[in-house]
């Protein structure tokens, strides 16, 4: 089921074409959009939204279109930018329920709402105090509370993890998570921290010079062909690569003690294999897990 | 190169850092923290933008306040965005090559290289005013090398890059840590931080909490066993025959249909020794095991109290 | 917010005896809204309704209001002296009342423009001037624009909030002197002889705060900084006030009566004689000649359509300056 599509999309911005007959699905759940600086991204995002007017070509979120049906869809979606904005005014409560009396709702059911939504986004007693005053780990909570406030069914997500610490960073990806699967919300994270989209997305868009490149399950992208196996010694030993092939095992790549090593298809317990290596040459194995491609490697294909 | 000596630094009451004393040699060093950590009142005693309250800061064995001999032999790469929209980029990173020094041919040719380094060349040409987030902030790395220093500091260096360019600063970042310069980094991905180096500050309420190789820290920190994670179809059986061991302090697996148990010791180095023999003996099938603890991120969560 | 939420259990007590209590653990976690959400024409209310409560919230606008009702009861002031008065004395005396038009004419004149010159002005300042800029600083219209929200809805809520701010400041004040007006000279004919004075009056009363709100909108539109956008529109008001009445005074030293037009030709100017011709009233300014001494000469006001026009075109231009500089993302050229 797709939340937002566009098809044969051309975006002109000054004299760039940022994007050229662009034809995308996005389904539902969490998906991450990637993409090199320039690969408009953020340019998809707008003409979504309907700050930008294609010059051809169409789209629609949530079923409706995005041309002339603008108003209706941002009543549905909600942004969470990665400038940092505020409404200037005062505290983080007034400034999140007056975002949801922007949307439509009575101003007692925002107040409410807000109290609610800033209460999961994690601001405690610190909504009460004026904006201007907050970390940029509070910043960010508010921007995702202001987006959500209104109940939308999808989220725009630009940079959300953008200058939070590593608890911060945890948090915010954690409330990423908890959102987008069993809430009956669909989310799309543009983001530039592959790690993060790896551990929170369960689909992945990758755009390069306003085209799609990739996409599909981060699962299936990141599987490799054949088993292969990620292992890593305590010392690095030059004679684990040599005694390796006497197990059936492969040497595929290996860096200061890691060791990437394939199996074949008939080797039953491929662990096994290792250890009886790791135990012959004296080494001590540390580390055994199946090989994935990092999100790094997916998408630095993708963009060649 | 760098040595705090019982640094402080206050700010009337409020406290930036509390009794660091710490070196920093030659090579990456990743400085980490929480926010308001002291962080950046750390690396602006470095960079000599204030002095201590109380205690020392020697940079090549001076005081880096107000120093030019400290300044010209510093590159400073800080994370504010305000640059001179109305200046191109070529012409900024080389009003910041004047301002150590160079002049003429030299200077000409150092500007083209740094800007080359950071893979800002074809758009050097064009007002910063008009830049991306990351190319303002590969600009901003560029008129930190221009003058070849010795002690480069870095605070977010990676903010605003995308994946490509991430990679090939944090390359750079590397290659220059190796060619024997001082680097010192400020981040908060961790999971990068690890790919550049092993080498940590972690500063925490002020205070500096540890330092050092984070795999030796680790060892350090006894106050949370090692968990070691592993993942196999005899999950159960695995569990009861790892209690068996004295150095095994708890085995716990994840849900009624056990495929993985994680299990906790206090030495670690005997369990690797001697986790192969049993799987082999008891005829295991593994089919994965791995250490969630020894990352930097793990680290840091410990340290933290995240 | 931390760790796991309580889960969602629901469960009674098994089969209990009637009375017992069914325990249950609320799910607090993050929950749709599904209630009733406005339609569109709702918005640019929300956004008028916020410029008021920001602005009823700062004490200073307050002590301004309350300052800004001086020159009304500086009007009562003068209907008590005038009581006081024999019957039939001069219109000579400056102080009880002077000027071509009726004498009630002219007391709301003195009052409206007395009061939007200097208390109205500054309290425009103090609302508008950071309406748009600080919202620009902020990068607010990010927040605006992601909602159902057009750039027209935000301009004509911040219009309206001013407006109505403003409007609340000057016609509250009028009324309330009409109605004094009312009870003191009922029965010498106040309302015979004027019935239409009251529309004329709100009329009147409604014309400072349209001029000053739409210039004060584009001036704040334009800049990152209230303090920037207030000092702008201050130095705009004075400047052009002090060039007019300079010029005036310049052009027709000999004969202050003609030329009367060239004295408006400023924003101060425009409002003035807008609300003169509105409420039908001319001024008197005193004249000193070395040999004569003073004298008072009679000023009719000036021509309607120009200073109509003015004020209006000012009131356009203000609001057209602030849409054309409303822009929610910035275009990055080239």
């Amino acid at each position: 089921m797709s939340v937002a599509s566009v098809h044969n999309l051309t975006v002109r911005y000054g004299t760039k074409t940022a994007l050229s007959d662009l034809t995308l699905e996005f389904p539902d759940g969490c998906v991450g959009l990637l993409g090199p600086n320039g690969a408009g991204k953020s340019t998809l995002l707008k003409t979504l939204l309907g700050f930008l007017c294609p010059s051809s070509g169409s789209g629609s979120v949530l079923g409706l279109d995005i041309q002339s049906q603008g108003l209706e869809i941002r009543r549905r979606v909600g942004l969470m930018p990665e400038q940092d904005c505020h409404i200037p005014g005062d505290t983080a409560v007034s400034f999140v329920a007056y975002a949801g009396e922007l949307a439509g709702m009575p101003s007692r059911r925002a107040m409410s709402r807000a109290h609610e939504v800033l209460e999961y986004c994690g601001l405690g007693e610190a909504r009460y105090r004026n904006v201007e005053t907050y970390s940029t780990g509070m910043k960010q909570r508010i921007k995702l509370a202001q987006a959500i406030v209104h109940g939308p069914k999808l989220l725009f997500l630009d940079e959300p993890t953008n200058g939070l610490d590593p608890a911060g960073r945890t948090e915010m990806l954690r409330l990423i998570q908890d959102v987008s699967h069993g809430k009956g919300v669909s989310v799309i994270v543009s983001s530039h921290l592959l790690h993060d989209v790896e551990t929170t997305c369960d689909r992945v868009v990758v755009l390069a010079r306003g085209r799609v490149v990739r996409e599909g399950l981060v699962r299936e992208l990141r599987e490799l062909q054949g088993r292969q196996i990620e292992v890593e010694l305590h010392l690095p030993t030059p004679a684990f690569a040599e005694r390796a092939p006497v197990h059936g095992l492969e040497i595929v790549r290996e860096a200061a003690g890691r060791y990437r090593l394939r199996a074949p298809d008939d080797l039953p317990d491929p662990a096994r294999a290792v250890f009886l290596t790791a135990r012959e040459v004296g080494a001590q194995v540390r580390s055994l897990q199946p090989a994935q491609r990092s999100l790094q490697d997916v998408f630095m294909e993708a963009i060649e | 190169m760098i040595v705090f000596e019982r640094a402080s630094r206050w700010y009337g009451q409020v406290i930036g850092v509390n009794d660091v004393t710490c070196h920093i040699g030659a090579g990456l060093t990743a400085l980490l923290g929480p926010n308001g950590a002291g962080k950046s009142t750390l690396l602006k005693l470095l960079t000599g933008q204030i002095r201590p309250t109380a205690g020392t800061v020697r940079v090549f064995g001076m005081a880096p306040f107000a120093n030019p001999a400290v300044l010209a032999r510093l590159g400073y790469c800080p994370d504010s965005e305000a640059l001179y929209d109305d200046q191109t980029g070529e012409e900024f990173v080389t009003l910041m090559a004047s301002l150590s020094g160079l002049v003429g041919q030299e200077r000409s040719r150092r500007v083209a290289a740094s800007i080359e380094r950071v893979g800002m060349t074809p758009h050097s040409r064009r007002k910063i005013g008009g830049y991306s987030k990351g190319m303002r902030q590969r600009i901003k790395i560029a008129q930190a090398l221009v003058h070849e220093p010795d002690l480069l500091v870095l605070d977010e260096p990676l903010n605003g890059l995308d994946p490509v360019a991430r990679h090939e600063v944090s390359e750079l970042l590397r290659h220059l840590g190796d060619e024997g310069r001082c680097v010192v980094v400020s981040s908060h991905i961790l999971h990068e931080v690890e790919t550049m180096t092993r080498n940590i500050v972690l500063m925490y309420r002020g205070r500096l909490m540890a330092q050092g190789d984070v795999t030796a820290i680790r060892a350090l920190i006894d106050r949370h066993p090692h968990r070691i994670m592993i993942e196999t179809p005899d999950a159960r059986r695995l569990a009861r025959r790892l209690l068996e061991l004295p150095y095994v302090l708890s085995a716990r697996l994840d849900g009624i249909e056990a495929s993985s148990v994680e299990v906790e010791t206090r030495a670690p180095e005997t369990f690797y020794s001697e986790f192969p023999a049993i799987v082999m003996e008891d005829n295991f099938r593994i089919r994965a095991f791995h250490s969630p603890d020894n990352t930097l991120e793990a680290v840091f969560a410990y340290l933290v109290g995240a | 917010m931390t760790g796991a939420s309580p889960s969602e259990r629901s469960q009674a007590a098994s089969p209990s005896p009637a009375g017992a209590v069914v325990s249950h653990v609320a799910d607090l976690t993050y929950r749709g809204y599904d209630g009733p959400l406005y339609a569109r024409s709702f918005r640019w209310r929300v956004v008028a309704l916020s410029i008021l409560r920001s602005a009823l919230r700062k004490p200073a606008f307050w002590l301004l209001a309350a300052a800004s009702t001086i020159p009304h009861l500086f009007v009562v002031f003068q209907v008590f002296m005038s009581s006081l008065m024999p019957a039939g004395a001069s219109r000579e005396n400056p102080f009880l009342g002077s000027g071509v038009g009726s004498k009630y004419a002219l007391y709301f004149h003195q009052a409206i423009t007395s009061q939007s010159f200097f208390w109205l002005f500054l309290l425009a300042l103090l609302v508008g001037a950071g309406s748009i800029a600080a919202d620009n600083r902020a990068n607010a219209l990010l927040v605006y624009l992601s909602k159902p929200l057009t750039k027209t809805d935000y301009l004509v809520g911040k219009w309206a909030g001013l407006f109505a701010t403003l409007a609340l400041v000057t016609v509250g004040p009028a009324l309330l002197l009409y109605v004094y007006c009312l009870f003191t000279f009922q029965s010498e004919g106040f309302l015979r002889e004027e019935p239409l004075l009251i529309v004329r009056l709100l009329g009147a009363a409604l014309v400072p705060p349209i001029v000053h709100a739409s210039l004060l909108l584009g001036f704040s539109a334009w800049n990152r900084s209230p303090a920037v956008a207030g000092a702008c529109y201050a130095g705009v008001y004075f400047v052009s006030f002090v060039a007019a009445m300079t010029a005036w005074g310049v052009l027709h030293r000999g004969d202050f009566a003609k030329g009367v037009l060239v004295r408006h030709l400023s924003v101060a100017g425009a409002i003035d004689g807008t609300v003169q011709n509105i409420l039908g009233v001319g001024i008197r300014v005193m004249k000193w000649q070395r040999r004569q001494g003073p004298t008072w000469i009679e000023l009719q006001p000036p021509d309607f359509a120009v200073v109509l026009l003015l004020a209006l075109g000012l009131a356009v231009a203000g609001v057209v300056a602030a849409r054309l500089r409303i822009r929610a993302v910035e275009v990055v050229r080239g």
